[in-house]
């Protein structure tokens, strides 16, 4: 059983299904030409780089 | 509040190394404050008094018998109710966990108690941490200390809440949107969100593991820069810390800015900003320049597609993480956590796997682009003044609106993984605070913590209390 009032039941669904086309659609417009061999997994190695590279600036 | 609990953490940590004050007279003052007033902001979830005041007694004794001592030593703290210690329960907000026993502790929490902390219990916060207003149906909605009938801001409620009114002297966060930095900006309260990967996440409750930060919630940047330089650093628990030194943040305090370059974030934003919070940034901004900062502006990129994608791996993880407990028992959520869970299983696994990879992009973009000649970026910290939990807990369009807009300014920086800072900036017409935030590079929280120092120490936001 849900103890969700319909109203609130009802709201949720359609805040998720409007959610969700929204992030399909925002997904698809911000990601465009992303590059077809972009490696997912390297953020942690670019915010050392960046940091890096903010090291090396201050030591100049 | 009594002289004790008044005291800043980095002031009742020295007053206890010195010898003018005991672990057990500043845990008793602590919990007096806690049992008395914490039901009044809905802040207290459970005290340990007993389990405290034995810890308490034993800090006095190794320190009577000439034991080295760690930074934190015999200061009393209660965190937010996520961080797990072995033996205790540990509900994160939701009657789904209210009888979780946890079987290991939170890194976070050990490194606090390596350091000599005292744990004097759980607070309250948002159901399973999601949500920006602090509200929580199921426990009952934090009180802002500045005036009750407002938020506390969330989802570190229960923290803020007792901080900013001197009951507890600092408590651990965690930000996946803002969950640090906005809650602190409500209550006159420094929030810092590290670097990804700066401070361990490991057996704490998790919501988004790639968005997820811990961070310090106290009345001070110089208390900030004490318990981040605590409970940071790298930690095989959590494959996501990293292996780069901490610093001495202490040591990067001064009283000035001079050198430190400043982009402000010029106008127009994607979010309209009041007149009276565009006139305390505006304040906030000759206050810096007077303490010697040079002020650079700057046009933003337009951070709708931080927050569009930050959602998206948000959306993603939650319900990855949700599923089993919403098949099993939807109808124990709160309604509000499940509207804005919900859509996560209708996200596609393209579109995150998309989200996730376009982040590195991102990063590089957003920082070789707005820090090539800035040490540190100005925002807003919210756009408009603290909203009264009666005109936030309407569960509709609106309230949705308004949470958007409440993070547009905080939420891109949990995508993009940098350093950010919320540090009080004065007070809006309806008396509740407000806050500016600071960004920097990637680990770059020394400057972070160096600028909300110098302004603490021109302005003075911190010797400002809530009437209790």
């Amino acid at each position: 059983m849900n103890d969700q009032p319909k109203d609130a039941a009802d709201f949720a669904d359609d805040l998720a299904r409007k959610t969700a086309q929204a992030v399909k659609q925002s997904t698809k417009q911000i990601t465009a030409g992303l590059a077809f061999d972009q490696e997912p997994l390297t953020f942690q190695v670019a915010l050392d780089e960046l940091a890096d590279d903010q090291l090396l600036d201050e030591a100049r | 509040m009594s002289s004790i609990t008044n005291l800043s953490l980095s002031e009742v940590a020295a007053a206890i190394a010195a010898g003018k004050l005991s672990s057990v007279e500043a845990t008793q003052a602590s919990l007096h404050a806690l049992a008395t007033h914490g039901d009044k902001f809905n802040a207290v979830v459970e005290l340990d008094a007993d389990v405290a005041l034995r810890e308490a007694q034993r800090c006095d004794a190794l320190q009577a018998k000439g034991a080295p001592l760690g930074p934190l030593h015999g200061v009393p703290m209660a965190h937010k109710d996520m961080f797990y210690r072995e033996g205790r329960l540990c509900a994160s907000g939701t009657r789904l966990r209210a009888d979780f026993k946890a079987e290991t502790t939170a890194t976070a929490l050990t490194r606090l108690d390596q350091a000599g902390a005292v744990d004097l219990g759980r607070l309250n916060m948002v159901e399973f941490a999601l949500g920006l207003t602090g509200h929580n149906a199921i426990t009952g909605h934090p009180r802002n200390p500045w005036n009750p009938d407002y938020i506390t801001g969330g989802s570190s409620s229960g923290p803020v809440a007792t901080v900013a009114a001197r009951l507890n002297f600092a408590a651990l966060g965690s930000d996946t949107g803002g969950s640090i930095r906005v809650p602190a900006a409500c209550t006159n309260l420094v929030g810092i969100k590290p670097t990804y990967g700066r401070v361990s996440r490991a057996n704490a409750m998790a919501l988004s593991q790639s968005l997820d930060h811990v961070g310090p919630l106290t009345r001070t940047a110089r208390d900030a820069a004490l318990m981040l330089e605590v409970i940071a650093g790298f930690d095989a628990n959590d494959p996501s810390s990293s292996l780069r030194p901490v610093p001495n943040y202490q040591a990067a305090l001064r009283d000035d800015l001079k050198g430190v370059k400043i982009g402000i974030a010029r106008p127009p934003h994607e979010v309209a900003l009041s007149s009276e919070i565009e006139a305390l940034l505006a304040q906030s901004e000759s206050q810096l320049r007077a303490l010697g900062a040079q002020l650079i502006d700057i046009q933003l990129p337009p951070l709708d597609p931080y927050n569009a994608m930050r959602r998206v791996l948000m959306l993603g993880e939650t319900a990855a993480r949700h599923r089993d407990f919403v098949e099993s028992s939807r109808e124990r959520y709160n309604p509000q956590t499940m509207a804005r869970m919900q859509a996560g299983f209708l996200v596609s696994a393209a579109d995150y796997v998309r989200a996730a990879t376009w982040r590195t992009t991102a990063l590089r973009d957003f920082t070789h682009e707005v820090f090539a000649d800035i040490d540190l970026l100005h925002t807003p910290a919210m756009p408009t003044a603290v909203p009264r939990i009666d005109d936030t807990d309407s569960g509709d369009e609106r309230f949705v609106n308004l949470v958007n807009e409440m993070g547009h300014f905080i939420c891109p920086f949990n995508y993009l993984g940098l350093p950010a800072i919320s540090v009080p900036i004065g007070f809006t017409g309806n008396g509740l605070p407000t806050a500016m935030q600071l960004v920097a590079k990637p680990f770059a929280e020394a400057r972070l913590l160096h600028a909300a120092h110098a302004f603490d120490q021109a302005i003075g936001y911190s010797r400002q209390a809530p009437t209790i």
